[in-house]
C-alpha cells in the first residue's frame, strides 16, 4: 500500500483504522485534529494518538509496522510520507480533566476516533495556557469558528484550571474573528 | 519514601528535586546526588515518555521539569510535598539549595 501523497486525514483514518482492527484502543488528539477540523487551514505533520490503556504500545507499534512504518526514537516514520505517528501514554485528558465524549469521523469502512471540536478547542487552548503558545491560540481559534463549540463547558473548563483571564482572551479573538467573518 | 511506588530511588530524587527547585537538567540532579548521569537521563526520559515531565532546550541544555498538562499533576505535587518532610535531615539540605535570585557581580 503506498502512502505517497495520502493527506492527514487520510493517514489518519488508516492508520485508525489498523489499530481498531488490532483491538487497540487510540484516539487522535493534538494538532492533527486542528488540521482536520480546519480543513488544513493549519497543516499539522504529527499524528499523536493517546493510547486508552498503555499495554496496547506494543501491538499498537506492530499495526504501524503493517502499513510500512519504521520506529525513529519515540516516533514512527514512513519513507513515502512526512507524516510522524506517535503513541502517547493514557490518561486521555486535557489538563486536570478526563476526555469523557470521543468524535468519530467515517470514511467508507474506516473510522477514525478523536477529540471533539470542543475538546480540541481545549487542548489547544492548555498549550496557550501551560505554554504561552500564541500558535496554539490562533488554532483554537480556527476550530471554534468552523464548528459548535461547547463554550459553557470551555469557560467552565478554565475556570478549573485556574485559567479564566486567559479564557478571555480566546473569547475575545474567538468574537472578534466571528464578526469580521459575518462582515465580509 | 516512594520507592515501593515508583520503584527506583533514582526516579524519586529526580522527582523531588524538579518540585523543589523547578526546571532541572540531568546532569544538575545527578551531580546534587552523586548519581550516574545515564541513569538520571533514562529516569527523566521515562517520566518525559508517561507525560509526567516535559521538556523543552534552553541554548544547549535539556531542561525538564513537571508537565503542566499531566492529569495527576496536583496529587502528584502533594505526594511529593508530603515525601519531602520524610527525607532524612542528612539528604534534605541537597532540596534547599539557594532558589531566590542573586545579582550579577555580588559576592557569594
Amino acid at each position: 500500500m503506498t502512502l505517497r501523497n495520502a493527506s492527514l486525514r487520510r493517514l489518519a483514518l488508516l492508520v485508525g483504522d489498523r489499530l481498531r482492527r488490532r483491538g487497540v484502543e487510540a484516539v487522535l488528539t493534538g494538532g492533527a485534529c486542528v488540521s482536520i477540523y480546519t480543513r488544513n487551514r493549519y497543516q499539522s505533520y504529527d499524528l499523536d494518538f493517546v493510547l486508552l490503556a498503555a499495554q496496547d504500545k506494543k501491538a499498537a507499534g506492530e499495526a504501524l509496522r503493517e502499513l510500512g512504518y519504521r520506529p525513529d526514537g519515540r516516533h514512527f516514520r514512513h519513507s513515502d510520507t512526512p507524516f510522524l505517528v506517535e503513541f502517547l501514554a493514557p490518561p486521555l485528558s486535557i489538563g486536570a480533566a478526563p476526555v469523557r465524549k470521543i468524535a468519530e469521523i467515517r470514511a467508507g469502512r474506516r473510522t477514525l476516533r478523536l477529540l471533539s471540536p470542543t475538546d480540541c478547542v481545549k487542548d489547544r487552548l492548555a498549550a496557550f495556557y501551560f505554554w504561552n503558545d500564541r500558535q496554539s491560540l490562533e488554532q483554537a481559534v480556527l476550530v471554534a469558528l468552523r464548528h459548535r463549540i461547547d463554550m459553557k463547558d470551555v469557560k467552565a473548563w478554565s475556570e478549573s484550571e485556574g485559567m479564566a483571564e486567559r479564557f478571555a482572551v480566546f473569547l475575545r479573538q474567538w468574537k472578534e474573528k466571528k464578526n469580521q467573518r459575518a462582515a465580509r | 519514601m516512594l520507592e515501593g511506588l515508583l520503584e527506583s530511588p533514582v526516579k524519586e530524587r529526580a522527582l523531588l528535586f524538579i518540585h523543589v527547585a523547578g526546571p532541572s537538567y540531568a546532569r544538575e540532579i545527578a551531580r546534587t546526588f552523586s548519581l550516574n548521569l545515564s541513569s538520571v537521563q533514562n529516569q527523566l526520559l521515562k517520566l518525559e515518555a508517561a507525560g509526567i515531565l516535559y521538556s523543552r532546550l534552553r541554548g544547549r541544555v535539556r531542561l525538564f521539569d513537571l508537565n503542566p498538562r499531566y492529569a495527576f499533576k496536583a496529587e502528584l505535587e502533594r505526594l511529593l510535598e508530603k515525601a519531602l518532610e520524610f527525607v532524612p535531615e542528612g539528604e534534605s539540605r541537597l532540596y534547599r539549595g539557594r532558589l531566590r535570585p542573586r545579582r550579577t557581580g555580588k559576592p557569594l
